[in-house]
């Protein structure tokens, strides 16, 4: 089954179980925040060293 | 600890674990019982995650840990966010759509029966250790306090939380999973908001900012490339990452959790929750602990914190030494406070140093005293500041915070052991056509067995320095190489079977070797060490065999 495709064997109304959206966006923005955290880190540390 | 802390810790037990069985529905069926019918909303699934990984280990052993070293420890945490997007991209939709129950179970359609054996042992035996420490480290804190020996400690928290993971399966662990997160976060936030109060009766927040600064406690960072520096930004990245991908990925405890979600997309959704949250909230634990060092710049801490032994000491003939340093002691903690409040930078480290040097001495004493080798007080650090400074109730609060924490993160430790026992060997092997009343039974059973296993190991574990350490060591032994047989088996069509079995047993021969060998490499580089090993002996073994050994079931392909 290809990523995104509708099950045809779900029910109308209820979640299909394999909805399987792309991501990319959320993926992208996990690890721009993690890089903001980690060079407020190193400023933060900077500054009271 | 005051009769309206007891209520509070009492009627918060009492709630979590009476609402997690009562939100637990069908458990007498095997998809109801192991994977909660695949129908948790992605919320609960991803703060039933965070608190399967965030033990009273955390809230004990981490903020102990920034007491003495500062905020170095949350690097461990840097290959999280990645680990979770390449997870979300890989293992969450294969493992959701195989419509399996253990991680191992996968195993068996790519390779075969003996590699899904002997992966599922070696989570067995990792998990089973590791859920021993994480009981140890709450049953420290509430022995000290109240005076218990340990073992009754053990069984205290213990008996509650095998008997609503016995009852109420996965569903009595995710809800209660819930709960304890709100209340950890409430918790260390009030703690924070006490400490403020506390500090700034003494000084401005910028001085104490700078007092902590000055003894290196806000340098978070590390960028040297050191194998036997414990905690760098390297470490965190590259040993953290293969060991985050190994736990998240291949660790039954939490591929359990988001097996129980509504969708592929809610499963992906959950793991995006830690990975958005796990460093801000490990900074605040670690903040906290950081804080703590500075309150007690301007109130007077004890000694030691681990108080267990004082009337031994005080009767040995080391009691005169121990007296002396004492003074020396109350002398230079006066004198780091003058220093401290008139802003001597100089002063102020000079003394720090000598306090540490007199803390070394009598930790010194303690042990020639008492015989315990392993005597430590890192993780009665916080636990002494939550019953000795916090106000009424919110001692109670806290206290209920740690139970809370140990409860949820080893009641998905056992409820997953249970799992992996009960459908990796019983079905597998000795069982393989009954009831699912039958089936439930037996986890049941089984889930009693791993629980008073788990407080054997845990009466042993509690002297093992800081608890956060030795979870995080014990599994670091597997992980690695779990991971290493799961990269064979999803990344590769070459690897066979013979191949990945040989290959988990070299990779972890090889960490135990280099653990053994040499000890001066951190423990967060096994976790690369093993993954490394496996894959590369098991691709040399793969192709000494013919290609078409290498059977990849079409299933398998997704």
């Amino acid at each position: 089954m290809t990523p995104g495709t509708p099950n045809q064997n779900a029910e109308p109304g209820t979640l299909n179980p394999e909805r399987d959206s792309s991501m990319r966006s959320t993926y992208i923005q996990v690890l721009a925040i993690e890089a903001v955290i980690i060079a407020a880190l190193w400023i933060f540390g900077r500054m009271f060293t | 600890m005051r009769p309206l802390d007891w209520l509070v810790v009492v009627a918060y037990i009492g709630w979590i674990v009476i609402d997690g069985l009562r939100r637990s529905k069908r458990t007498d069926e095997v998809d109801g019982y192991f994977l909660a019918n695949r129908s948790l909303p992605w919320w609960a699934v991803g703060l039933s995650v965070m608190a399967t990984q965030m033990s009273a280990v955390t809230i004990v052993g981490t903020t102990g840990q920034a007491y003495l070293t500062g905020l170095r420890f949350v690097q461990f945490y840097f290959g999280l966010p990645l680990a979770m997007v390449i997870l979300s991209l890989t293992v969450v939709p294969f493992f959701t759509r195989a419509r399996v129950y253990t991680a191992y179970e996968y195993l068996e359609r790519r390779f075969d029966v003996r590699v899904r054996s002997l992966a599922s042992l070696v989570f067995l035996v990792g998990r089973a250790a590791s859920l021993g420490v994480t009981l140890a480290a709450p049953s420290v804190v509430m022995s000290a306090i109240l005076g218990w020996s340990l073992p009754v400690t053990v069984l205290v928290i213990c008996i509650p939380m095998i008997a609503y993971t016995t009852i109420g399966g996965v569903q009595a662990v995710a809800w209660t999973d819930v709960k304890q997160m709100f209340i950890v976060v409430f918790g260390m936030s009030a703690a924070i908001v006490i400490l403020l109060y506390g500090i700034l009766q003494h000084a401005s927040f910028g001085q104490a900012l700078h007092l902590a600064g000055a003894t290196g406690r806000l340098n978070a960072l590390d960028f040297s490339f050191n194998l036997s520096e414990k905690y760098t930004f390297w470490s965190g990245m590259l040993g953290g990452l293969f060991l985050m991908l190994g736990y998240f990925g291949c660790d039954q405890s939490q591929v359990q959790r988001y097996l129980t979600a509504k969708s592929i997309d809610e499963a992906r959704r959950s793991l995006m929750m830690s990975a958005y949250v796990k460093i801000p909230l490990q900074l605040l634990i670690l903040s906290c602990g950081v804080l703590v060092f500075v309150f007690y710049l301007f109130q007077t801490p004890p000694m030691l914190f681990n108080r267990a032994y004082d009337a031994q000491v005080a009767a040995s003939p080391h009691a005169g030494e121990y007296a002396a340093l004492q003074h020396a002691f109350d002398v230079e903690i006066a004198t780091r406070r003058e220093a401290a409040t008139r802003d001597d930078r100089d002063a102020f480290l000079a003394s720090d140093s000598r306090l540490k040097d007199v803390r070394a001495k009598a930790a010194a004493v303690v042990k020639q005293a008492t015989g315990d080798r392993d005597y430590n007080d890192v993780n009665y650090v916080f636990p002494t500041f939550i019953t000795t400074r916090m106000p009424i109730g919110l001692v109670g609060l806290m206290i209920a915070a740690i139970f809370a924490a140990a409860m949820s993160a080893s009641g998905g430790e056992l409820n997953s052991l249970a799992t992996a026992t009960i459908i990796d060997f019983y079905r597998r092997h000795f069982v393989k056509a009954a009831s699912d009343r039958h089936y439930v039974l037996v986890s049941k059973l089984a889930t009693v067995f791993w629980g008073l296993f788990a407080c054997v190991v845990a009466m042993r574990a509690a002297n093992q320095g800081s608890l956060i350490e030795v979870v995080n060591r014990y599994g670091s032994f597997v992980y690695g190489s779990l991971l290493g047989v799961f990269i064979l088996a999803i990344l590769t069509t070459r690897a066979t079977a013979r191949g990945a079995f040989w290959g988990l047993i070299a990779g972890i021969a090889a960490v135990l070797t280099v653990a053994i060998q040499l000890p001066w490499i951190e423990f967060l580089w096994h976790n690369l060490i093993g993954a490394v090993v496996v894959v590369v002996v098991g691709m040399a073994i793969s192709y000494t065999q013919p290609p078409n050994d290498a059977v990849v079931v079409s299933a398998t392909k997704l």
